[in-house]
């Protein structure tokens, strides 16, 4: 019933990315993918991978329309959300001769606020819908990666290299996805092996010192599939930026306005092993391993008076994070479900903090931080038509233990637990669907909770949907939210209750393939709110202190709008604009850190195989910078372009040479050189430029 | 081969340079669209400042109108016109922004402080630079403001908000200065214009124990064999005729609220100089505290005329607001430049700032830096001439000193309880800051309370005071106001602590508009009138 069926290599059918709707679009599909993988362009690409006659070795088989298209070599991802959530899932190979990283393609989906908190690798977060950081659970092939000592995830650890899909699931819909998922669910997906052998190099280098590369390759050899990937980022950081300049009563500022950010240097290697084989006939048994090591420094906060704005010039960080994972899969297991997933998995981060002091009045730090987490997760679904309708039943269980230690304060461990069960109901040759699922999760020290939510989805043309979500969700605080020692100015709660909230939304989606000229045309818009209990901020309590407390109620209201479309095989266009209104209920105030407005437009013009010319553009409304709600930063417009060319695609290398691809790449990012900024003391860089080389073969 | 190996090596070298260089050619820093801030106001009461916690407040003498407050960072001299409701500024002119040489030397501060050494040996790149703080306008025309890290009193035109130079010489050696002792003044015996009074000067302690109770080693930079340091955390300045006093805290270790012992700083200061002149005062440059933290200065005379310096002390604090050391008042003879006595408050921690005095001399008040209480001492047992008379150690007012009274109305033993706001945080949670000020009639106090958000008015009846000590009776809570919001993460965003209270100059009946102005200090600064009216 899918139009595009993504297959593994065994023929298992992992996820549908057709146009079938409310049958097969378990995700929603967003550009550009959507203007590559599910319309008119993509056809033209298969065939022209048909015209190519790479044989064997062809990504795509299949090409007739409404066939089924077999795909081969990288795998795309799915996202375990319900149909009723408004999700995206992208194929970061559709981003790929960009020199994209992973924080760039998050920060252009739909509802979605990456906040950086600096240069090229820096520090990031994501917020969606106006969450905060710690409010998006974040995934890597299933595992929690929410940071237990902050609550949040910084997904500039991960090289987009080795990540084939990122699904971003928001707000109500985001069901069974878990503790922390109040904004939504961000799932990151590892690259698959594929049937025929492939290999991926890529490297690029350009302003601030900064360069990147990731080699990969995906195989099989004899019963068992493997992958291995390394990458890594280096760079000087040292971007100049404009100093801000507030203009209150008057203006005031800082001289000199300009200063080079410092200590700001970093380095990154990661590397990913895998190594997977079928048990039996139905039975899929993996093995994954994802570690990262990064040194670099801590140039703090841009914040004081002074040549270099009070910036760190030695505090340095080194961290290391390994994810390792046994994922057991399977298929038609009678009574004992349609399809078993069972992951064990461990997290290892350990971080090194030192800071010898700046000057004489500062004191050395040297903190190290280790956190230890283990976790079972198991889902089982059952599939199959009673009472008129077609059922898919899941049961989740999961557990894990958190343990921290650290050199400046007692260690602590806890254990979270709990369980869900969806359902997924289909009337009326699946015109009607219904997803009830309940939610209990249980904390140690903190509590427990229930956790309802229901969606619905209404299909009353074959080209338009309508959805709509109630779940609530919950956050347990963090560890240092909860037990950070005293250090005089600031420390921890133990007090602190989770944070809980409502989250409603209701859309729609319209699907065209074409029209006149117009293809492969996807619209979405959807209005949400979420009423927050319990938010916790991290404030001055009293005129030494600052703590996290639980602060009132608050409510996040907004509209998500998203469009793509192509005109002929050449000229590939998307936009998704979100507006966010916040506020405090007992305040009226609005919550810091959210921009009012988001605008992000895409256009692609070239061969997909070829070339390629990218434009972008993202627009953000101020943001507020102060609980206050008064202080802001400026709106602002950041262009970025690239240009791409293939050569591969053209003699002598192509197109019947041994490479599939090689990608010559130029990019420029923020041509109009605007400060950027997304909290108040973190700048951004200006415009900065790269070159790159991207080799499939 | 050769050259086959020299084309691959001359496309390898081009291939890795080249996105270095052109990298390095489309760099931009973002000054095509700099990031301004833009900040409505939030109070109709209140003119708003960039970014929280001013650092200072004070009222251009003179004037009956005209107030000048410290931003913190951006560092700015902002004048206000608090005629206006709410306060304006006097000039709508930028203000100009603290320089990179801000003491006018013609180096940047940095560089200067670490080409003279200032650097520890472990980190010879250290970083610093002036952290403006206390705000004391010493005349119309000319404003000190006290800056840590790179120490020193800046000089500031107050209505410009421009740094001015003033003529800064530091002595050649004699008496008690050792032109040595102040690496960043100039060198000896030369007088040159600056724009900042360098306060870093070797201390050599009399009693080299710190406030917790080790001893004090030598700092190699200042005498590697006598135990030494550098004074650190500019706290207060005052003008007492020709000279100028400055207060430096010394904290050694915030983490673990080590305090060395507290100084005061002696200059000489000529205002009559075309710009007015100063140096280290060379006959008795230095005196040091007799508890730890000196933060306040308050110039006092006598009813009979003798000027004096009360110098406020917090004693040992730490960063949670715990007090570990006594607190004290100092008193400094400014003719003999020594200190004559001392007022204990104990275990109080007095707030940072000068003394509120009412307008007969006779009551002082001071707030706590973490509790909700004043102290008050009785100001009449200064007045007494036998004070000032040569003796080895400073005469303790507390009654224990045969032939001197207790100077202490209000004080730990015994405070001055403030009420606290039914709906205002517990006390657990939120250690209060208060501060106090008394009007120009003498008649009440105001007392701010940082957690509460309340001015605690307080009815002084001073009239005919004539007994020995004042009775405590003429003080008493009469009123609470609750003029900002108390620190309750439910309203959190909400206008909340304020401090540094302070009555506008003149009777409030010759004037319309706010009377008791204070700064609330979170989530940004403001400069806050309330007309009070009593």
């Amino acid at each position: 019933v899918c139009s595009s069926r993504i297959v593994s290599p065994r023929g298992r059918t992992l996820a549908c990315v057709g146009a079938a709707l409310g049958v097969g679009l378990v995700i929603g599909v967003w550009p550009p993918i959507a203007a590559r993988a599910q319309s008119a362009a993509v056809k033209a690409e298969v065939e022209a991978e048909s015209r190519a006659g790479s044989g064997a070795e062809s990504e795509v088989e299949a090409a007739a329309p409404g066939d089924e298209i077999v795909v081969r070599g990288f795998r795309t991802g799915r996202i375990d959300a319900p149909p009723s959530a408004f999700s995206t899932i992208v194929s970061t190979d559709d981003y790929a001769a960009e020199n994209k990283t992973l924080e760039d393609i998050l920060a252009q989906q739909p509802g979605v606020f990456l906040r950086r908190f600096g240069g090229p690798g820096s520090r990031s977060e994501i917020s969606i819908r106006g969450s905060t950081g710690a409010q998006v659970a974040v995934q890597l092939d299933g595992v929690p990666l929410n940071d237990a000592i902050s609550g949040s995830t910084d997904p500039a650890q991960f090289c987009v290299g080795m990540v084939d899909s990122i699904g971003v699931a928001r707000g109500g819909g985001a069901g069974l996805g878990g503790g922390n998922a109040i904004g939504g669910v961000v799932s990151l997906r590892t690259r698959r092996p594929g049937a025929v052998a492939a290999n991926r190099t890529t490297l690029s280098g350009g302003a601030f010192g900064t360069w990147q590369g990731t080699a990969f390759r995906g195989a099989q050899a004899g019963p068992l599939d493997y992958t291995a990937g390394y990458c890594f980022f280096v760079t000087d950081g040292d971007y100049r930026f404009a100093r801000p300049v507030f203009d209150v009563l008057t203006q005031t500022s800082f001289v000199p306005p300009v200063i080079e950010r410092i200590n700001n240097d970093r380095q990154r290697h990661s590397g990913t092993v895998s190594l997977g084989g079928e048990i039996g006939e139905r039975g899929y048994l993996v093995f994954r391993d994802y570690l990262t090591w990064t040194e670099h420094g801590e140039p703090g906060l841009d914040a004081l008076d002074g040549p270099s704005g009070g910036q760190n010039p030695l505090a340095r960080s080194e961290d290391l994070h390994n994810i390792a994972q046994l994922e057991y899969t399977a298929q038609d297991l009678g009574v004992l479900g349609t399809e078993l997933r069972a992951s064990l998995w461990h997290r290892y981060q350990d971080n090194h903090y030192a800071d010898p002091g700046i000057d004489e009045n500062a004191e050395p730090i040297d903190a190290q931080t280790e956190v230890s987490t283990v976790g079972l997760d198991v889902t089982d679904s059952w599939r199959g038509d009673w009472l008129g309708a077609s059922h898919a039943l899941s049961v989740r269980a999961h557990a894990k233990r958190e343990s921290l230690f650290a050199n400046d304060g007692p260690d602590h461990g806890r254990t979270i637990t709990g369980f869900g069960i969806e359902e997924d109901a289909r009337f009326f040759d699946e015109r009607l669907t219904i997803v009830p699922n309940l939610r209990y999760e249980w904390a140690q020290h903190v509590g427990d909770r229930w956790m309802p939510g229901i969606g619905l989805v209404v299909t009353p043309l074959p080209w338009l949907r309508l959805k709509g979500n109630v779940q609530r969700a919950w956050r347990v605080p963090s560890f240092d939210e909860l037990y950070l020692p005293d250090k005089g100015f600031i420390r921890g709660n133990p007090a602190l209750r989770p944070e809980v909230s409502d989250s409603y939304d209701v859309g729609l989606e319209l699907v065209a393939d074409a029209l006149w000229a117009i293809e492969g045309i996807r619209f979405s818009g959807s209005i949400f709110q979420q009423d927050i209990e319990d938010s916790i901020v991290w404030i001055p309590i009293s005129p030494f202190t600052v703590s996290p407390v639980n602060t009132g109620p608050a409510r996040i209201r907004g509209y998500e709008l998203a469009l793509a479309f192509a005109v002929t095989q050449y000229l590939r266009l998307s936009a998704n604009h979100t507006g966010l209104e916040t506020e405090s209920l007992t305040t009226g105030l609005p919550l810091p850190g959210r921009p009012d407005l988001e605008t992000n437009f895409r256009i692609e013009v070239g061969a997909v195989r070829s070339w390629k010319l990218v434009g972008e553009l993202q627009h953000t409304g101020e943001i507020p910078v102060s609980p206050s709600g008064a202080r802001f930063l400026p709106a602002r417009s950041v262009w970025n372009v690239s240009a791409s060319l293939n050569l591969a695609a053209f003699p002598p290398l192509g197109p019947n040479g041994a490479l599939r691809s090689l990608w010559l790449v130029l990019a420029l990012n923020n041509i109009g050189d605007v400060a950027v900024r997304d909290l108040l003391y973190l700048p951004q860089p200006g415009r900065n430029g790269y070159i790159g080389v991207e080799v499939d073969w | 081969v050769t050259g086959t190996a020299t084309k691959t090596g001359v496309v390898l070298v081009v291939a890795a340079t080249l996105p270095a260089l052109l990298g390095s050619l489309c760099e931009g820093d973002g000054s095509a669209q700099p990031p301004v801030i833009r900040q409505e106001p939030v109070d109709p009461r209140c003119a708003g400042l960039a970014g929280p916690y001013p650092s200072g407040f004070d009222w251009l003498p003179g004037s009956q109108s005209e107030a000048v407050v410290m931003q913190f960072a951006p560092a700015a001299l902002l004048a206000f016109d608090v005629a206006a409701s709410p306060p304006r500024l006097v000039s709508p002119s930028a203000i100009p922004p603290l320089p990179p040489d801000s003491d006018g030397d013609g180096f940047v501060d940095i560089d200067r402080y670490r080409a003279v050494g200032l650097c520890p040996s472990i980190n010879p790149d250290c970083e610093t630079s002036p952290r403006v703080g206390s705000l004391r306008a010493a005349f119309d025309d000319l404003v000190f403001v006290s800056s840590s890290g790179y120490e020193q009193i800046l000089f500031y035109a107050p209505r410009t908000g421009a740094l001015v130079p003033l003529q800064v010489t530091n002595p050649g050696d004699s008496g008690g200065h050792r032109a040595a002792d102040f690496p960043l003044l100039p060198p000896a015996d030369q007088t040159v214009y600056r724009t900042g009074l360098s306060t870093k000067r070797c201390v050599f302690p009399p009693d080299p124990v710190d406030s917790l109770g080790d001893d004090i080693d030598p700092d190699p930079l200042c005498d590697p064999l006598q135990p030494s340091y550098f004074t650190k955390f500019t706290a207060a300045s005052a003008v007492m005729g020709d000279r100028l006093f400055v207060a430096t805290s010394n904290l050694k270790s915030p983490s673990v609220a080590r305090f060395q012992p507290g100084t005061v700083l002696v200059f000489d200061f000529d205002e009559s100089a075309v710009p007015p002149h100063v140096q280290p005062h060379v006959a008795q440059p230095l005196i040091f505290t007799t508890a730890f933290n000196p933060v306040g200065l308050t110039p006092y005379v006598t009813a009979s005329g003798t000027p004096l310096l009360l110098v406020t002390q917090t004693g040992g604090i730490s960063g949670a607001g715990e007090l570990l050391t006594g607190g004290a008042v100092d008193v400094i003879d400014p003719v003999g430049l020594r200190v004559v006595a001392t007022i204990p408050l104990g275990l109080s921690g007095p707030t940072f700032g000068p003394i509120a005095i009412d307008p007969t001399g006779r009551l002082g008040l001071l707030g706590a830096e973490s509790l909700r209480q004043l102290h008050a001492i009785d100001l009449a047992a200064l007045d007494d001439p036998g004070l000032l008379a040569p003796r080895p150690d400073p005469i303790v007012l507390d009654g224990s000193t045969p032939g001197f009274g207790d100077a202490r109305l209000y004080w730990s033993g015994s405070p001055l309880l403030l009420p606290s706001r039914p709906d205002g945080p517990p006390a657990l949670l939120c250690k209060t800051r208060t501060n106090v000020a008394i009007n120009t009639a003498g008649s009440w106090a105001f007392a701010s309370d940082w957690c509460d958000g309340t001015i605690t008015l307080l009815k002084l009846d001073l009239e005919d005071a004539a007994e020995v000590p004042l009775s405590r009776d003429r003080i008493s809570v009469e009123e609470q106001l609750d003029v900002l919001s108390p620190k309750d993460p439910a309203i959190f965003g909400a206008l909340t602590a304020p401090s540094m209270i302070s009555v506008r100059p003149g009777r409030p009946q010759d004037y319309t508009g706010p009377d008791v102005f204070f700064i609330a200090n979170e989530p940004e600064g403001q400069l806050c009138g309330v007309r009070i009216e009593y």
